[in-house]
């Protein structure tokens, strides 16, 4: 299983403005990418404000962690008092832990023994027919 | 001529050894023999192999296995067989009274070929081998090889009877055909409205793919269908949830049922008061500055929610105020409310069950002073 490494967030603007960046769940920070270029950085408990043109525009969230985590763009207007803003959130499963070489070493060790131990012209060399109802009929066959 | 008997030459054994003195031999629990095999049948007419139950006791022939020498293979059916009863597996169409079908229509070659019977361990029961290489003459188109108690005799066929007898007589075999099986699973039991979740559909029938029809229908709309055999079906999650049902129904019309449902990824809603929350003025070295109303956050989802709260600094006239530290969350579920110390961006709020609500209250505390008075803004989210 690979790591899920990016979250994709298309977020869609009106006018050029402010577009604030945050996540969580991630030991190392987030790494924030627009065309491929770092656009910023965000750890648990901070954000960045970085900003967009209008139109639709991707945001790539990088991250190696296997754990879930999570990122979250939305605009930044301003105003009076406390506006609420709706955002493009973006979760990232838990990933299985991946496999280390101690783990493949037996599997990879048994095989070598199984290629060791049977004769070069008895080894397989390719897929057996699907079935044998699938097998051309015979000749003499009804 | 007949290759291997051995569940015969057991009972032979067993006859010719005189019992040891207060020694209890009951009688073999079942003899299980091939008697009749027709190869190449007469037009109109089906290949079919006959089993004869020889025991004393009723044979349970559930995972038993009648194998050709190419290796196809039949696996019966729950079937029970009477002691001295016959069953008869035809080649293709559907089973009777008889016996049950194979889903082969041509099993045995006409010049020669071997019938296994085996035990559902594997252990061959019974087998009897014809044709080239073999003791045994392949018969003719139309006629039958059958064991006529001592040894293999070319014969009219005569399926579910002894040889000689006439067809039809014998129908003591007890017929217990068995439905199909039918399972869904899906990739995701939850997913966004829009998103295609694919569902892998499982039907089988003891008597091969091809005697099963499945359909799967989210509500009364029919999404895919087919025979037998594992499928996958591409299913477009919605707002509200996609309830699968899979019938499948065998050539006998024995239905299998299966059900799942795709739940819809809602998130949370946000409701926000018409009249906004009601933020007054900042006033330099203010003790507290609380919103008037409270925004609701509902939880629709079927699955319990994290909540995270996400606010931008306050900016103004003055310049900008930080809210980390200063902004307190009052969480009200029914009439109880907890203050929250929001700590910074995605400040985790108390988990909502699915179905639940909250009233969340705002308020600013410890306005630093001094600075110019005015009014001042942010933008604040909820997330999970």
């Amino acid at each position: 299983m690979i790591a899920l490494l990016a979250l994709l967030l298309a977020v869609e603007l009106d006018e050029p403005g402010p577009v604030r960046l945050a996540s969580a769940g991630t030991p190392t920070p987030v790494v924030w990418l627009q065309d491929g270029r770092e656009v910023a950085r965000t750890s648990d408990g901070d954000a960045a404000t970085i900003a967009l043109p209008a139109g639709r525009v991707e945001l790539w969230a990088k991250n190696p962690t296997r754990g879930a985590w999570m990122a979250v763009a939305r605009p930044e207007p301003s105003g009076d008092g406390f506006a609420y803003t709706p955002a493009v959130v973006a979760h990232a499963p838990p990933q299985p832990p991946a496999a280390t070489w101690t783990q493949w070493a037996p599997a990879a060790a048994a095989l070598a023994l199984a290629l060791l131990a049977v004769p070069r012209k008895d080894r397989p060399r390719g897929l057996r027919p699907a079935g044998r109802r699938l097998a051309p009929r015979l000749p003499w066959r009804s | 001529m007949r290759a291997t008997l051995p569940a015969l030459l057991a009972a032979a054994l067993l006859a010719a050894t005189p019992p040891a003195a207060g020694a209890d031999t009951p009688a073999p629990a079942q003899l299980l023999a091939i008697v009749e095999l027709l190869p190449d049948p007469a037009a109109g007419a089906r290949e079919f192999v006959e089993i004869h139950n020889r025991g004393n006791a009723t044979a349970e022939l559930a995972g038993h296995k009648l194998r050709d020498a190419g290796g196809s293979t039949f696996t019966f059916p729950a079937w029970s067989l009477a002691p001295g009863a016959r069953v008869v597996v035809w080649g293709g169409g559907a089973g009777d009274a008889f016996g049950p079908a194979w889903s082969l229509a041509t099993v045995w070659n006409n010049g020669g070929d071997r019938a296994e019977l085996l035990a559902p361990d594997g252990t061959v029961l019974d087998s009897v081998a014809y044709g080239t290489g073999t003791p045994l003459r392949a018969p003719p188109k139309g006629k039958a090889i059958a064991h006529d108690g001592t040894k293999w005799v070319e014969a009219e066929p005569t399926p579910g009877t002894g040889p000689g007898q006439p067809m039809g007589a014998v129908i003591d075999v007890e017929v217990a055909n068995v439905a199909p099986e039918a399972t869904i699973a899906l990739a995701s039991t939850h997913a966004e409205p829009g998103a295609t979740v694919l569902a892998t559909v499982r039907v089988s029938d003891a008597n091969g793919p091809q005697d099963v029809h499945w359909t799967l229908q989210d509500g009364a709309q029919v999404l895919a269908e087919g025979r037998g055999g594992t499928h996958e079906v591409p299913v477009t999650a919605r707002s509200t949830p996609v309830r699968l049902r899979l019938v499948a129904t065998d050539e006998a019309g024995l239905v299998a049922q299966a059900e799942a449902t795709l739940q819809p990824l809602l998130g949370l809603t946000v409701i926000l008061p018409p009249e906004g929350l009601g933020f007054p003025a900042f006033t330099p070295g203010a003790k507290s500055v609380a919103a008037a109303r409270p925004f609701e956050v509902r939880n629709p989802d079927e699955r319990t929610l994290l909540p995270r709260l996400d606010v931008s600094d306050l900016r103004g006239a003055g310049g900008s105020l930080p809210v980390a530290g200063h902004l307190q969350v009052g969480w009200q579920v029914g009439n109880t409310t907890t203050w929250i110390a929001y700590s910074g961006p995605l400040t985790a709020l108390p988990e909502m069950p699915p179905g639940t609500a909250a009233k969340v209250w705002l308020r600013y505390q410890d306005v630093p002073a001094p600075m110019p008075a005015g009014r001042y803004g942010a933008s604040f989210t909820v997330v999970a």
